[in-house]
């Protein structure tokens, strides 16, 4: 395996200013996933998931493999559903610290099935 | 330096940069309560290469020493993620051998550990072909009461 490491505590661009490099590492997607309708992951869509769980209609969970530090609700998520005017929320009950738990919804705010994709972050374990 | 020298997350990267996803058949459905309706759980194809590729993944006691510290009333955030990174990982599995150590990190323990106690199996290893063809009453499905567990 090659896979060379620059350590340094900023990066300076010639004209845009400079940012710390803590910023960029806490800015990075920790976790992320692109799936269908039955959780069935797309491939090269995701990093750092073991598997998508169906649950249900428009009900799905993800697993991680490595796992956040604190819970993911209490980290920032976002996702989108896609090709409908849908929405995606995370659900709290069953969130953990390997557990992506999320629900698609339509415009009325019923559950529905579609597929989305969704990505974390926050400090790794 | 070797790839089981790099802290988990990088050799998850590196994987999705070097190793072609695997695509697997196999669903793993399950039931956890029989007032909801049963789930399906999908490998992801980027985690099945690294899984037969070996080399990447920690062994599946690692996760569940995690789940056991995060399962306490007092924890606040993970302290020993040094054993995802530093334990040594799994040599390269088949892809049934991916499917088993992935039920044993992913399904809940009460579902594996009881999967075939009591009146009927509450999970069951299929291909995707098994299912149902479309989801009109996904909410319906249950694992058949006939299924053969011997």
């Amino acid at each position: 395996m090659s896979y060379g490491k620059i350590r340094a505590n900023f990066i300076e661009h010639n004209t845009s200013g400079s940012v710390p490099t803590e910023y960029v590492v806490e800015g990075t997607v920790k976790a992320k996933v692109a799936a269908d309708t039955a959780a069935s992951i797309y491939s090269n869509s995701s990093l750092n998931i073991s598997s998508g769980v169906d649950e249900g209609t428009g009900d799905y969970k993800y697993n991680l493999t490595n796992n956040l530090a604190r819970n993911l609700a209490q980290e920032y998520c976002s996702g989108t559903v896609l090709g409908y005017a849908d929405v995606v929320r995370i659900k709290t009950a069953e969130s953990s610290t390997s557990v992506m738990d999320i629900e698609c919804m339509n415009a009325a705010f019923d559950v529905a099935d579609a597929a989305h994709a969704m990505g974390c972050w926050g400090d790794l374990a | 330096m070797k790839l089981s020298d790099y802290k988990l997350f990088d050799r998850l990267c590196w994987a999705k940069e070097n190793l072609e996803p695997v695509q697997t058949d196999y669903r793993v459905v399950y039931e956890r309560d029989p007032d909801r309706p049963v789930s399906v759980m999908t490998p992801d194809p980027n985690w099945m290469a690294c899984a037969m590729h070996g080399g990447i993944l920690p062994p599946v006691w690692v996760y569940h020493e995690l789940a056991a510290d995060e399962a306490k009333p007092d924890f606040k955030k993970h302290t020993r993620g040094h054993l995802l990174h530093e334990t040594k990982p799994m040599d390269p599995m088949t892809e049934e051998e991916a499917i088993e150590y992935l039920i044993m990190k992913d399904v809940p323990q009460e579902v594996w550990k009881n999967w075939n106690k009591g009146n009927r199996p509450k999970m069951a290893i299929c291909k995707k072909e098994q299912l149902p063809s479309h989801r009109t009453w996904r909410n319906a499905w249950r694992i058949s009461e006939e299924l053969n567990v011997a």
